[in-house]
């Protein structure tokens, strides 16, 4: 088990540079998920903590000790790969007792603990497979198995699920998770999926362009994103933005004018804005609710998808900006009717020119 | 009323045929000398270049059918001959594997400065016909006081072998860098990653290397034509050449000579096919 701090993080390749001043502090035991769009530098930030790259500039510590530098092994970290790397020539034991014979461990130990990561990922029965003969999800356990084995002070995860199909992915989710709550060692994992960034992390970093645009709670991230970006990227739909012009800043938050006219008022600190300042706001669809009264948004629906519990509804404002709502299960809607949307000021987001969100006065408490 | 659901049926089976054809065609050409070799080693001498040609192996119906065969088994050399060619094969196949394998992993998977240059200036030695080197090959070979044995067969085999390179080399980079990036976080050197982890995955590539080689030097008549003086040192090709003189040629005896040396490439290329093919397609892992 170990801390992980990284200090002023920046990696280059040739004159572009990928990873800009990247520090953060994972605590010991935390499950910290790095996510963020395809080519954003999670993966290469994954690596240089592995120690298969090197950073550009900055110092990397493990357990408080700076292992810049260092081979992987002297840094005790493990890493499951996106693609399992799995050695086809070798059985699953082979596969899993792999590093506990380059470390030249007795025979009766490598066996006691090969079938000690077998027992907890339930293996058992396919220690004598080839990896071509595993399900995906079987090969997915034993790489983790090959990772736990070494009993390492820091586990690195690289999309380890993103080429499994839908169901298995949830399966394997709740799995990490039991696994990590069981071993209660310090884990970082890599995807590009948000969803699987919310159900697992403890903290979760969100990198886009190689620079970390914040490092919070799941629901911190929800529902304080510090920019627009992560407004956009956290949460499943996406939230909604409409450009608007600021039309009055009080001491209890804005109003502002949408592009469809319709005011919108947001219980958010103005202070510093001005009227007439050009804005952004975000409004969660799950923050929408239908109006009984007429009031609120008007919208003409265009597409309904029917989830049981929720109903997602995609439409378009009277000025053709897209919105969608995710209303209650039972919402009596179709495609081609109007209906008006209303949401309560404590929701609605705000970001100002530059992406960064004006501070919400009534966020919930986190 | 039954309507043709297959209107080109008639076609493709005519297109079938004459293909079938062509390759049988082209499958008798190409196995004419061989049939022409095998009948010959089982005919007398004086029906050799009898006309018009005849495909009646006439020894087969003599007291000694296979008379021709025993003759070179047992009163001339040929037993050395196979044995000489055997041993410096199998060594210059396994210096091939072992030279070209290691290159090929370091050209395909290390981070080596201007490795690229390297690796063409390899690459190059394969557009050097064999008749420019031989002479400084000679001295180099003569100057370490190696002439009249194996070591000038064998030794340049283990130190290059540029198609092998540039096979394995393409055979190792189309495998996995997971494999190896794992195995190296995992704690395994270099030198382990290479041996433990991608060698192995190599095998029907290193294969074909092993039978390609073994081959190549099994046919050899050059080197050892200038390496070696010893008739106790002969390979197979030079004990062919014995039957052949300045005044007379014992025809019946180098086709029987020559059906025993091409038995063995036969029997390895059976035994081994699968894995050649697989080494000429690629790395194709699953895993």
């Amino acid at each position: 088990m170990a801390t992980l701090q990284l200090d002023q993080i920046t990696k280059s390749f040739g004159q572009t540079e990928v990873l800009h001043d990247i520090s953060l502090t994972v605590e010991d035991g935390e499950f910290i998920v790095f996510v963020g769009p395809s080519g954003c530098g999670k993966s290469t930030l994954l690596r240089i903590i592995a120690g298969l790259d090197d950073q550009t500039s900055g110092a990397l510590h493990i357990g408080g000790e700076e292992v810049t530098g260092r081979e992987p092994i002297e840094r005790g970290v493990a890493m499951v790969f996106q693609s399992y790397a799995l050695y086809p020539h070798l059985t699953v034991f082979e596969n899993i007792a792999f590093p506990l014979r380059l470390q030249k461990l007795p025979k009766a130990d490598v066996n006691s603990r090969v079938e000690a990561a077998a027992q907890t990922l339930d293996l058992m029965d396919r220690l004598q497979h080839k990896p071509s003969q595993l399900s995906g999800g079987q090969r997915q356990r034993v790489a983790i198995g090959r990772a736990i084995v070494r009993d390492p002070k820091l586990f690195l995860f690289d999309e380890p699920l993103s080429n499994l199909d839908a169901s298995l992915r949830g399966a394997m989710r709740v799995e990490l998770s039991e696994l990590h709550q069981k071993l209660r060692t310090t884990m970082v994992y890599v995807t590009h999926d948000q969803v699987e960034a919310m159900t697992m992390a403890n903290r979760i970093v969100v990198l886009n362009g190689g620079v970390l645009e914040q490092f919070g709670t799941p629901m911190e991230l929800y529902h304080k994103p510090r920019t627009r970006f992560v407004a956009g990227f956290i949460g499943q739909p996406g939230m909604n933005f409409f450009r608007a012009t600021l039309s009055e800043v009080t001491d209890t938050g804005v109003t502002a004018i949408a592009s469809d006219q319709s005011n919108l008022t947001a219980h958010v600190d103005g202070a510093g804005r001005s009227v007439g300042a050009a804005v952004e706001l975000g409004i969660r669809p799950d923050d929408l609710q239908l109006s009984t009264t007429g009031d609120g948004l008007q919208v003409a629906v265009r597409v309904i998808e029917r989830l049981g519990a929720s109903t997602i509804m995609y439409g378009n404002l009277h000025d053709g900006t897209a919105i969608c709502a995710a209303l209650d299960g039972l919402a009596r809607l179709s495609p081609g009717d109007t209906v008006h949307l209303t949401v309560d000021p404590d929701t609605v987001h705000v970001f100002d020119a530059g992406g960064l969100a004006l501070p919400r006065r009534t966020a919930p408490d986190l | 009323m039954k309507t043709d659901i297959h209107p080109n049926r008639g076609t493709a089976r005519g297109t079938l045929f004459a293909l079938y054809a062509v390759l049988i065609a082209y499958a008798l050409i190409t196995l004419m000398p061989f049939i022409w070799m095998l009948v010959t080693s089982f005919k007398e001498a004086r029906d050799v270049f009898k006309l018009p040609p005849s495909f009646v192996p006439t020894k087969l119906f003599t007291d000694e059918p296979f008379g021709n065969y025993t003759e070179i088994w047992t009163q001339r050399d040929f037993v050395i001959f196979f044995r000489n060619s055997a041993f410096v094969s199998f060594m210059a196949a396994i210096g091939q594997v072992f030279a070209t394998s290691l290159a090929g992993y370091a050209f395909a998977r290390l981070d080596l400065p201007g490795k690229n240059w390297l690796f063409a200036l390899v690459l190059v030695t394969a557009f050097v016909p064999v008749e420019v080197t031989i002479i400084p090959e000679f001295l180099i070979m003569r100057g370490l006081g190696w002439i009249d044995t194996f070591l000038p067969l064998i030794v340049p085999s283990f130190l290059v072998g540029a198609f092998g390179t540039f096979m394995l080399r393409e055979y190792f980079g189309s495998l996995p860098k997971d494999y190896g990036d794992a195995a190296y976080v995992d704690g395994a050197t270099p030198f382990q990653i290479f041996w433990k982890v991608y060698l192995p995955l190599a095998q029907p590539a290193l294969v074909s290397i092993f039978v390609i080689a073994f081959i190549n030097n099994w046919d050899e008549l050059l080197r050892p034509l200038l390496f070696l003086n010893s008739d106790e040192l002969k390979t197979v090709p030079l004990g062919l050449m014995s039957f052949v003189s300045q005044y007379e040629a014992s025809w019946t005896l180098l086709m029987a000579g020559s059906v025993i040396s091409t038995l063995p490439l036969i029997v390895i290329y059976m035994l081994t096919q699968r894995y050649v093919l697989q080494g000429f397609v690629g790395g194709g892992v699953k895993g």
